[in-house]
This record gives structure tokens, C-alpha cells and sequence, in this order.
């Protein structure tokens, strides 16, 4: 059996990663807390799965496999409730955002683990500055071509993830005039961005195989990509959204990604090719830098589109799918997105006249009591 | 396990009152030093800062004994210590009183808080020296109740930098200086006897409490060694009680400091060390 082979499984199902900031309640600084904030999940009963990250500042937690938002929702609040009991006995505060405001990444310390201290020997300064925090939504696909096929389709929304998710406007003390800051920090890494445009599982595995003989990769962890198909899991994975301040807006986001595919898988409105990534790095980065105002520009027509605009039409397009997948509640979540602003102009506007250590601790009272489960 | 050894009663629980503090110097210090971080770190900041104050306290309270033992008058037994409590605690009340308006009326910038709260602490030591309270707890309270009232999160630093540095080693090398060697060994004894059994009770103070807070036995125990320095602030508290009564045996200030004495020594290398041990010093 080949390494890559993709297995045959259920279509649309639905996971999430997030990876959280781990805060000093002294002084709402990122804190070296994961060893303890772990030990002490080992010893306790917790939904989700609470794993380290690269830095000890940071935490990750993984949901189950889901159908639908309620469920999702559900063990998101759940996981949310159980850590943010744990961070209060060890006096640790933990927060959503895609990246710590005043951080010193030069402070950081790598979790101790052979992976990450071999990407620390490999990428020196670039690991520590690979403290930012994003959320990861996986989505089950029914085969590796039906992978690849919503691998490059799904490129063309990635704008829409970025703005509605972004929730990193400051960095290293300053506001860096970006919605979403923290998509910088992953572009230094040689094998981050697009994924090259393969049609079919056949072609992607003789590409990673050609990859993997030349030394360059293991696995597909070693790809940084925007979107990557997952094998393991038999998913394709988003990774461009910062984590953002609550798991509701998370789980949204999530479902999102969800109803989008199922429209793609059903209607394949387009087949993506090397001409639809013509404007997908300008793209990305006007919705990195502007948000929700950004202007798109459509790489085959040349017309621009305000990104608030785009969302709005694709939510009209997908909303047969959304209520087969009764994602109503999820949708009108991104709909107050839109309409209220990101969670980077929330943070933007609370830090006006405060300190960025009132927003942070700020920050930690949303993503800890946003709602009890 | 002082009254085992033949201290009388009085000595050994005032031994026993300034056992209970731990150096705040010394932790800081090395906290910085090391650029510690984590649970062990985190609660020995939190129990050197409650166990000071509790020494204080009790120490205050204890004066109602000594009173008793060698003032004779019934009525200071009761009203010295709460003289001493609420002059204390008044003093504190109306600095933090003043820092605020004074916040209020300058407007909040980090420099002009910090130079406030400096201000602030003079003025406490002043008032609190001028009306004979507790220049400790007047400072401690004052402390407190600024960090818990200031509204925000904004802090100050915990890393004194150079300055810091310097004030430390001279801080070291005058309480060196300021302690006056026990002559025979019996003193010693004792010191060692009150040194270990303030040790025993720290770790098994510290490791009863770490299942329950969430941290594992091993790093209770550590903790619990972790909080082993006596320095400066002992000295300062024997100081005060053996000035205030003269009469006092002198097996109190023997006993403590020649303790002092080994705990500056090896109480910072045990700090050191478990702070090492639980992972917690910057790698």
C-alpha cells in the first residue's frame, strides 16, 4: 500500500483544529504553560484531544469527526469549558487570535519533542516565529481525485477565510495595518502557499514521490500549504483562518468551509487549472491586509468584487446546500461577520485608548465565557 | 522541635513566626535570572509573597505575648498588636487612596504609574516609621491593595535590570555583614534543627496542597524546596522584635539568624536547583 493512498470514506464529514495562546494572568504575556496546562489534561476527563504545538505558549485542540454544526458546536464548547477550568486551578489564562499582540518572539522556547526540535535545527529563527495561531477545518472527501478537485476549487475562497477568520491586526507591539498579520509569519516557510495544480490522486502521489526521493518531505506535514489534502485522515485541510476569539465564530467558519464543498463536489461549477492561481497570491494578500474590504479581482474575467460583496453572493449561491446540511445558525454567524466586522476591527477598536495587555486579557474573557456550553 | 533542643516557648514560636517567611529578594532574583516560567515558578512567587505576609501577621500577633512576658501592662498585651494592625493597614489605605487620585488627576502613563507607586511606597515608609506601625505589613498591605485595585492589566516590570543586579549583591553582602555569628556549637544545632524543620514543613505544606491545584506531587515537593531562602526580610523581622524587646532571650536571635545564615547560603542554590529540575529555567 502506498503511503499517500487515499482511502474511500465519507464525504463532508467535518473536524477542527485550533490552536490556542497560552497567557500569564500577571501580565497577559504569552507564558511557557503547556507542559503543566498538559499534565494536568493526562490527568483529567476532557472531550477533544489537547496536544502541544511548537512553542510552549501554545496549545492545540482537535475535535472529532462531525456531520453537522450542532454537533461540532457542541464539543467545541465543551472542549472550551473543560481547558479553560484546567488554565483557571494552574492560574493560566488562554485566549483565541491569530497572533499574540506584544509578544517577543526572540523569548519563546520550542516544546520539547524530536519533531519540533528538528523543525527547530532546520528553520532556526523561523520556528519561533511560528507562534501564531491558526485554525486547521478538515473536511472528509469520498476519494483522493474527489481531494484534489476541492484541494484547487476551494482555492478560489480562501479570501473569504482569511478575512472573516482574520483576528491578528497587531504584532510585536505595533498594529501592523494587516487584518490578518499572522500569514506572514508562514510565508517565509519554503513549501507554504498554493498546492501545485494537479488534477487527480495519481498525479499529486507521483509528485509527492519525486519530492520525497529528492529529500525534501516526509509526509504531508512538511507541506505548509493553504489548503492540503490529508491522506491520513482521508480530508482536505483549510489552514488559512487565525483562530479566531470564540468557538462559535470557529464552528462557523468550520460549517462554512463544509456547505462550500458540498456545493463544489456537486455542482463543479469550474475546473481549476494553473489560470485560476493567476491572482490567488494578490488575492490573499489584499485579504490579509484589508479584510473584508478588500477587492478581489477574478482571474479569468478580470472583474473586481468587493470581498464583503463576494461572501454575500456566495452565501446566496450555497444556500440549498446549507440547509441540507442544516447549517442555518452557522451561516447567519459569518452573515454577522459580515455585518458587524471582523474580529481583527473588534480588537482594533477595544485597543483604542487601552493597553494591548487589556486586550488580551480581554481576549481571554471572549474565547473562555463567549457562551456555556 | 526548638522546645525538643530546650528553647523556651516564646523564642521558639517567634522562631518559628519568621520561619514561615521566604526571601523575596532572593526568589525574584532568581526567577529573573533564570527566566523561569510555570507552575513551580508560579507559586512560588504567590507563597513566598503569602508566606512574608503571614510571617509579619503572625509576628505582630505575637507581640500581645511578649507584651505579656515583658511589659506586664494587661491593656498593651491586646492593644499594641492592633495598634500596630490597623495603624499598619490605615496607612496603606490612604497611600492607595492618594495614588489614585493622583492617577486620576495626571491622567495614566506607565512612567508617571510607576513613578507614583515609588512615591507612594516613601510616603508609606515615612508615615508608617513616624507612627511607629509595622513598616512591613504598612508596605505589603499597600502593595496589595494597589495591585488589586488598579483596574487594569498594566504591570510593573519584574526584571530590575542592572540596577537590580547591584541592589541584590549589596543586599547580600549587608546582611552578611549584619549577622553576628553564634559562638558554640549548640547554637548552631538548633539553627540547624530550626532550618530543617522549616524545610520539612514547607515541602509538606506545598506537597499536600499539589494534586488539588493541579500540579503533580514531584513538583509540590520541588516547590516546597524551592521556598527554602531566609534572607534580608528575616533579618529585618528579627531586627524589629529584638529592638522593641530588649529583654528577649537571646536563644530567638541566635537561633534565627545563625539559620539566616545557612539559608543564604544554601537556600539559593536549592531554589536553583528546583527550578532546574522541574524544566522551568529558560532552555
Amino acid at each position: 500500500m502506498s503511503a499517500l493512498q487515499f482511502p474511500v470514506g465519507e464525504a463532508l464529514t467535518l473536524g477542527v483544529e485550533l490552536e490556542l495562546q497560552i497567557l500569564s494572568r500577571r501580565d497577559y504575556d504569552l507564558v511557557r504553560g503547556a507542559d503543566d496546562l498538559l499534565s494536568l489534561a493526562a490527568r483529567t476527563t476532557h472531550p477533544g484531544d489537547i496536544k502541544p504545538e511548537i512553542t510552549a505558549s501554545m496549545i492545540e485542540v482537535s475535535t472529532g469527526v462531525h456531520r453537522d454544526h450542532a454537533g461540532l458546536l457542541a464539543e467545541l464548547r465543551g472542549i472550551r469549558d473543560a481547558l479553560a477550568r484546567m488554565a483557571e486551578r494552574l492560574n493560566l489564562a488562554l485566549a483565541g487570535g491569530g497572533a499574540h499582540p506584544f509578544q517577543h518572539w526572540s523569548e519563546r522556547t520550542i516544546y520539547d519533542t524530536p519533531r519540533f526540535r528538528h523543525l527547530s535545527e532546520l528553520y532556526g529563527y523561523l520556528a519561533k516565529q511560528f507562534t501564531v495561531f491558526g485554525q486547521h477545518v478538515h473536511v472528509g472527501c469520498a476519494d483522493g481525485d474527489q481531494a484534489m478537485y476541492l484541494t484547487h476549487a476551494l482555492a478560489r475562497y480562501v479570501p473569504h477565510f482569511i478575512a472573516l477568520s482574520a483576528a491578528s491586526p497587531f504584532y510585536q507591539g505595533v498594529d501592523t495595518a494587516f487584518d490578518s498579520a499572522r500569514l506572514n509569519s508562514i510565508a517565509a516557510f519554503p513549501l507554504s502557499g498554493r498546492a501545485p495544480a494537479f488534477a487527480s490522486w495519481a498525479a499529486f502521489e507521483a509528485h509527492f514521490a519525486k519530492l520525497r526521493d529528492l529529500g525534501l518531505v516526509e509526509s504531508m506535514k512538511d507541506f505548509y500549504w493553504d489548503i492540503r489534502p490529508k491522506p491520513e485522515y482521508g480530508t482536505i485541510e483549510l489552514r488559512v483562518c487565525d483562530t479566531p476569539l470564540t468557538v462559535e465564530r470557529a464552528a462557523a467558519l468550520a460549517v462554512y468551509v463544509q456547505v462550500l464543498c458540498r456545493w463544489l463536489a456537486r455542482e463543479r461549477p469550474f475546473e481549476p487549472g494553473e489560470d485560476h492561481y493567476l491572482t490567488y497570491g494578490y488575492n490573499r494578500f489584499l485579504a490579509c491586509r484589508f479584510g473584508l474590504e478588500a477587492e478581489l479581482t477574478d482571474p479569468l474575467s478580470g472583474a473586481r468584487v468587493r470581498l464583503r460583496d463576494d461572501v454575500r453572493d456566495t452565501l446566496r449561491g450555497v444556500a440549498a446546500d446549507a440547509a441540507a446540511l442544516g447549517a442555518g445558525e452557522a451561516l447567519a454567524e459569518i452573515g454577522a461577520c459580515l455585518a458587524g466586522g471582523n474580529d481583527a476591527r473588534w480588537m482594533r477598536e477595544f485597543a483604542a485608548g487601552r493597553s494591548l495587555a487589556d486586550l488580551m486579557r480581554e481576549q481571554s474573557r471572549r474565547w473562555s465565557y463567549s457562551a456555556p456550553a | 522541635v526548638l522546645r525538643a533542643l530546650g528553647v523556651p516557648p516564646l523564642p521558639a514560636t517567634l522562631a518559628a513566626a519568621v520561619g514561615l517567611s521566604t526571601s523575596p529578594a532572593v526568589v525574584t532574583h532568581l526567577a529573573a535570572e533564570l527566566r523561569a516560567q510555570g507552575q513551580l515558578t508560579e507559586r512560588l512567587r504567590l507563597f513566598t509573597a503569602l508566606n512574608s505576609g503571614y510571617a509579619v501577621l503572625a509576628l505582630a500577633m505575637l507581640f500581645a505575648w511578649l507584651n505579656a512576658e515583658y511589659a506586664g501592662d494587661p491593656l498593651s498585651v491586646v492593644l499594641h498588636p492592633l495598634y500596630l494592625l490597623c495603624a499598619s493597614f490605615l496607612v496603606a489605605v490612604i497611600a492607595t487612596g492618594l495614588l489614585h487620585a493622583a492617577l486620576r488627576l495626571l491622567g495614566r502613563t506607565a512612567q508617571l504609574e510607576a513613578a507614583l507607586i515609588c512615591g507612594c511606597v516613601v510616603l508609606v515608609v515615612a508615615v508608617a516609621e513616624a507612627l511607629a506601625a509595622s513598616l512591613l505589613l504598612a508596605t505589603l498591605t499597600f502593595g496589595a491593595l494597589t495591585r488589586n485595585t488598579l483596574a487594569d492589566a498594566r504591570v510593573l516590570t519584574g526584571d530590575f535590570g542592572l540596577v537590580g543586579l547591584l541592589s541584590n549583591l549589596l543586599l547580600f553582602a549587608l546582611s552578611g555583614a549584619w549577622l553576628a555569628f553564634p559562638d558554640g556549637g549548640t547554637a548552631w544545632i538548633a539553627a540547624l534543627a530550626f532550618v530543617l524543620a522549616r524545610l520539612g514543613g514547607k515541602v509538606a505544606g506545598a506537597a499536600a496542597l499539589a494534586v488539588q491545584g493541579g500540579i503533580t506531587l514531584r513538583k509540590g515537593v520541588l516547590t516546597g524546596i524551592a521556598l527554602a531562602p531566609m534572607s534580608t526580610l528575616a533579618l529585618v523581622l528579627v531586627h524589629d522584635t529584638v529592638a522593641s524587646y530588649p529583654a528577649l532571650d537571646p536563644a530567638f536571635g541566635a537561633t534565627v539568624l545563625a539559620g539566616v545564615a545557612l539559608m543564604q547560603l544554601v537556600g539559593p542554590l536549592l531554589t536553583h536547583g528546583t527550578v532546574v529540575a522541574a524544566g522551568e529555567a529558560e532552555r
